[in-house]
């Protein structure tokens, strides 16, 4: 039974109930042709790139509404890599020190802000130096301005992830200089002092959209759509329903659902599985008494059934993770070292000596799938004598655990089911676990002398092939400290309108400005 | 008084449909374990998402539990959050309550003071800041709601006392100087208890339900308790897809609210002297 | 009786005093750190340090607690640590999507179910009241969070009568009512049960009353009896019920927005909590308790006003 939704109004008592309370029942369609809906699980915070959270609605905002150099491009082979966009008349790396970029003439900022030029380029990537995001720019010294529209961006050493990790990604946003020198403490807020893109920042609405409008004087690409609007989701199941009842154009899916999509979508809507750019993994405090023996802690690494966790949380729509880099990024290892064996578990932790261990697992609670996970590794660990407590923590509590600095909670993390998200980039990938992050963010607590020199050795490596064999080197290191049970690179899954073409940033992150009718 | 179960059944039907059910709860409370064809928590991911059969009566989840051996052992879970609190919190609110209703002004006031401040506390707030602070525990969770349930008797009964202390007979009875405690617990009480003891029992459910929203905002018994808030909310991720799991979670807590509170109104009817032989 | 009410109105300001005072040192003791959360991996000593000291946190709780109450009075609640808004403004924006929700929910509850437990109340035992009975009570035990999916399963997405998302227009007054009615429905459906169970047992009980007896002894007219005698006094414990019960009233709002993705108070309060955003929790849970204050001596009122053996006592 699937009647249209006028035909229910018109047929129906409820027709006249509606308009008497001044109901207009073209409402009840979703809108057509103009707008474009887009659903998003967090609300619009700042969108000052340098201060900003990096939240789907804030880059979304940012990518459609501002310029930048270059932007990430996924090759035939889906690898990302980058290109210039259409403010670029020429973006090339010299050497390992120096980029030049030319800008075309004649993009003019809105509300009276001048034209795009070079000087806005410098202040906009000079200021991230001594921003939040500051890590990203490290290498990075300055900008020379050599004509109105030319210029050549300095590096302090040679820094080739500089492309995927600053420039071509959501730190590369070029800002209207005088328009932010102007604002109090040269900082955006929630709102744009000037913009330029096809689309431009009309409003943000607290706890309910970001809405965007075509922006008139454009001259580049035409914009699909009169309006986007990112549209505050709290719950995944009412994004899905939204998504049938046609009030969304994209929604993100819970994999139970997904799994349904996938056998058979629901009409008018269509499955997409994108690789996602976080990378999960179990950790293992190697410092910790109890895990202190190298074989105890390969006996847990072959004692998870990672198949069953990813069948279970995942409808198995995941890949199982053979490392942190993520598939589609350089450095992805085929294979991970070790396989789901729990015999040879059994044998280990005879050999060390260990029987009737017991452990605390930590997770954090706002993560569904992470719950479902702790569950079936307790059961499994079970099987090679192993008792597992369950830590359900709120994210507050989770994200200070292993952190020195904020309490003394490391002192007993023994295992946490943890998860970081990458830019399209292995250095990104990689800079949570080098000897400066023990205590910090390295929470399994290992220092290893041939990962330091490979971790400064592949951020000036031009050899794509040789940088890329160094990521996976250094992630067999990783592995063969025990400390790792490599869980998944959690796969983003949506339910898209066949009315929508979409089009994604890596990690799935939604190419709004590239979005079509279909 | 009733002088057999037919009798009861035939005098107060509904009674008898809700001591029937909180029987049957009881019994699922001390013996679901025993009774359970699987063990509660045990794993089989390949036989996930099953939908009900002669096998699994309720299905399976996705961890591939048996859900009906779940809720049978979900029911000890759900009466120790549910009775044991709410009847703690009775005891501890009603002579609150009385305490402040009778007592001197000054001492109505502080206590007062003191229960609505604590009353005020937005659930979700103080739920987050206890979970926190002590840790997601079946202990937490019961701390929580009696922190909200001892404030809520004892303004109920606090009310109802200064409504019956204003009354003729009382003042009578205080005229003729009959000790406070007397009339309190001879006159008093049984007026005032009626309406706590309604709220009681319809609070052992509601805190049953309360405990499956607060699992659904993450603040619940830490799994792999199989409580029925936790069955009900993984249930309601896949309403469309195993839509087994929702009406298994859902329907022991629509039983225990229609049980308990049955039995609830039955029991007040048969405690106030003034409705004996009416309702 | 103007004693009263100025008493009634201290006491609540003196509440909402206490109860803040309370829950800025409890949240301040929550484990978690609004920095990391806020910075993530990026943070740097530098960053820290900075927002430690743009939001006050290197100060001792005491003076923080002592800074905030002397700025409430000058309307400054502070800054929302995440978009640097105004705390008040944020508050203030999340508050009418909330009262209207709270307001509508309670309000077609109070509407259906005291007419339904006064209905029962006059024909104890008979079938009717205990088919009500029933249905009343199975609709307390449905979980407002699993109603409200149900609500949109079938209404929004089978039926396609109301939408599914968000609060509507602003400005758009017949557009926000029409978000409206699900989730006031999925709220109130329990209080329904609840209020009818209520009105039911303390209407058997005030029928009882000489009063009441005296009047119908005098062959006044029932439905005379029922809303000038009886009613009067039955709904006192359930005006007390309803004063005091804010608090759970937003906190199933919590859930039906977080469903509905609706703006409002309660997902403003828990998402800022998960975030340690303490200014805004701060703020929230002042409106939340505020609330309350003003709830608590209007039903105190209305049952002085009901019941005369409480005003007699005052």
């Amino acid at each position: 039974m699937n009647i249209s939704r006028r035909t229910v109004l018109t047929s129906s008592a409820a027709l006249a109930a509606a308009s008497a309370l001044g109901f207009r029942p073209d409402q009840v369609l979703a809108a057509e042709g103009g707008t474009l809906r887009l659903a998003m699980s967090s609300d619009l915070g700042s969108l000052d790139p340098g201060y900003f959270t990096s939240l789907p609605a804030e880059i979304g905002t940012l990518f459609c509404c501002m310029p930048s150099l270059a932007r990430p491009r996924q090759d035939a082979n889906g690898t990302w890599g980058w290109e210039k966009t259409e403010f670029c008349e020429m973006l090339e790396q010299v050497d390992d020190l120096t980029i030049n970029f030319a800008l075309k003439p004649g993009y003019m900022w809105s509300d009276g802000a001048g034209e795009l030029t070079a000087e806005d380029v410098k202040f906009s990537f000079e200021r991230m130096i001594g921003s939040d995001w500051g890590g990203r720019f490290e290498a990075f010294d300055r900008v020379d301005v050599t004509g109105t529209h030319t210029g050549t961006i300095v590096l302090k050493t040679p820094y080739v992830a500089i492309w995927m990790v600053a420039l071509a990604y959501d730190s590369g946003f070029i800002l209207p200089k005088k328009a932010v020198e102007a604002l109090p403490d040269g900082r955006l807020t929630t709102s744009l002092p000037a913009q330029l893109g096809p689309y431009r920042f009309q409003e943000w609405i607290p706890q309910q959209k970001t809405v965007l409008v075509k922006n008139p004087d454009w001259t580049g690409t035409p914009a699909a759509f009169d309006t986007i609007e990112f549209v505050m989701v709290a719950d995944s199941k009412a994004g899905e329903l939204a998504l049938q009842a046609g009030e969304l154009d994209i929604a993100g899916l819970l994999p139970e659902t997904a799994a349904n999509f996938e056998a058979a979508p629901i009409p008018g809507t269509s499955f997409v599985n994108i690789p996602g750019t976080y990378y999960q993994w179990i950790g293992l405090n190697t410092e910790h008494p109890k895990l202190a023996d190298l074989k105890v802690r390969q006996a847990i690494q072959r004692g998870i059934d990672v198949e069953s966790c990813l069948a279970a949380a995942y409808a198995g729509l995941s890949p199982k993770a053979t490392g942190i880099v993520p598939i589609g990024i350089l450095g992805n290892r085929a294979q991970a070292g070790y396989s789901y064996d729990p015999a040879a578990a059994s044998a280990l932790l005879a050999e060390a000596g260990v029987s009737g261990l017991s452990l605390t697992l930590h997770y954090n609670v706002s993560n569904n799938e992470d719950a479902v996970i702790a569950q079936v590794v307790q059961a499994n660990l079970a099987d090679i004598g192993v008792t597992v407590e369950l830590m359900p923590v709120d994210s507050g509590v989770y994200w200070n655990l292993g952190i020195e600095a904020n309490g003394d909670d490391w002192k007993d993390l023994q295992m946490t089911i943890m998860a970081f998200r990458t830019g399209p980039d292995p250095l990104d990938a990689m800079q949570w676990f080098p000897a400066s992050q023990y205590g910090v963010w390295n929470w399994e607590r290992w220092k290893d002398d041939e990962f330091e020199s490979l971790w400064t050795a592949a951020i000036s490596e031009k050899d794509v092939a040789k940088r890329g064999q160094m990521y996976e080197r250094m992630q067999e290191i990783m592995e063969n400290t025990g400390g790792y049970v490599w869980i998944t690179y959690p796969a983003v899954l949506y339910g898209v309108s066949t009315r929508v073409k979409p089009a994604f940033y890596p990690g799935g992150d939604y190419r709004a400005e590239e979005f079509a009718t279909a | 008084m009733f002088a057999s179960l037919s009798d009861f059944a035939r005098r107060d039907p509904l009674g008898f449909i809700g001591l029937m059910l909180v029987t049957m709860i009881l019994f699922a409370g001390l013996f679901g374990n025993w009774l359970a064809p699987y063990a509660p928590s045990k794993i089989d991911v390949p036989s996930r998402l099953l939908a009900p059969s002669w096998e699994h009566l309720m299905g399976t989840d996705k961890l591939g539990r048996d859900v009906f051996s779940r809720i049978l052992a979900g029911s000890a879970l759900a009466l120790q959050i549910g009775v044991v609190t709410v009847g703690l919190s009775v005891v501890i609110g009603t002579v609150l309550g009385l305490i402040a209703g009778y007592g001197p002004r000054w001492l109505d006031s502080i206590l007062l003071l003191i229960f609505d401040t604590t009353y005020s506390f937005p659930t979700v707030i103080l739920g987050l800041a206890l979970v926190t602070l002590f840790g997601p525990s079946t202990t937490t969770l019961m701390g929580l709601v009696m922190l909200f349930l001892i404030p809520a008797y004892a303004r109920l009964v606090r009310s109802s006392t200064l409504a019956a202390k204003g009354a003729d007979y009382v003042l009578a009875l205080r005229s003729m100087g009959a000790s406070s405690g007397r009339i309190l617990g001879i006159h008093i009480l049984p007026n005032v208890i009626g309406p706590v003891i309604i709220v009681a029992c319809m609070d052992v459910p509601a805190i049953i339900a309360l405990e499956a929203g607060l699992t659904y905002l993450g603040l619940g018994v830490p799994p792999p308790a199989p409580s029925w808030g936790r069955i009900l909310e993984e249930g309601t991720g896949s309403i469309r897809e195993a839509p087994w799991i929702v009406v298994a979670g859902g329907l022991p807590i629509i039983l225990a609210t229609l049980g308990f509170t049955f039995l609830g109104e039955s029991l007040r009817d048969r405690l106030d002297p003034k409705r004996k032989g009416r309702a | 009786m103007i004693g009263y009410v100025v008493q009634r109105i201290l006491l609540s300001l003196l509440i909402s005093a206490v109860a803040m005072v309370a829950l800025f040192a409890m949240v301040r003791m929550i484990p978690g750190d609004p920095v990391t959360l806020m910075l993530g991996a990026r943070a740097t000593p530098e960053a820290i340090a900075r927002l430690n000291a743009q939001m006050g946190l290197d100060q001792p709780v005491i003076t923080q607690i002592g800074l905030w109450f002397s700025r409430i009075f000058s309307g400054d609640l502070g800054v929302d640590i995440w978009s640097q808004r105004p705390v008040v403004d944020v508050v203030l924006e999340a508050l009418p999507p909330t009262l209207a929700l709270t307001l509508a929910g309670i309000g077609w509850a109070a509407a259906l179910g005291i007419p339904l437990g006064c209905y029962s109340a006059l024909r104890p035992g008979t079938f009717t009241d205990q088919a009500l009975s029933v249905v009343s009570v199975g609709a307390i035990s449905i979980p407002p969070f699993v109603l409200a999916i149900y609500c949109l399963l079938f209404f929004s997405v089978r039926l396609g009568w109301f939408p599914v998302l968000g609060a509507g227009e602003d400005g758009d007054l017949a557009d926000q009512i029409w978000h409206l009615v699900l989730p006031a429905f999925a709220v109130g459906l329990g209080w329904v049960g609840y209020l009818a169970r209520l009105v039911r047992g303390s209407m058997i009980e005030a029928m009882g009353e000489n009063h009441v007896r005296t009047a119908r002894a005098m062959g006044l007219p029932p439905h005379r009896i029922v809303v000038t005698y009886a009613l009067r006094l039955a709904i006192v414990p359930t005006v007390t019920m309803l004063g005091i019960s804010i608090g759970g009233l937003l906190s199933s709002a919590v859930l039906v927005e977080n469903v509905f993705s609706r703006p409002g108070l309660g997902t403003l309060i828990a998402d800022a909590a998960q975030g340690r955003n303490y200014p805004v929790v701060q703020g929230g849970v002042l409106a939340a308790v505020l609330l309350f204050a003003i709830a608590m001596p209007i039903s105190d009122l209305v049952i002085a006003w009901l019941d005369p053996r409480v005003r007699k006592s005052l």
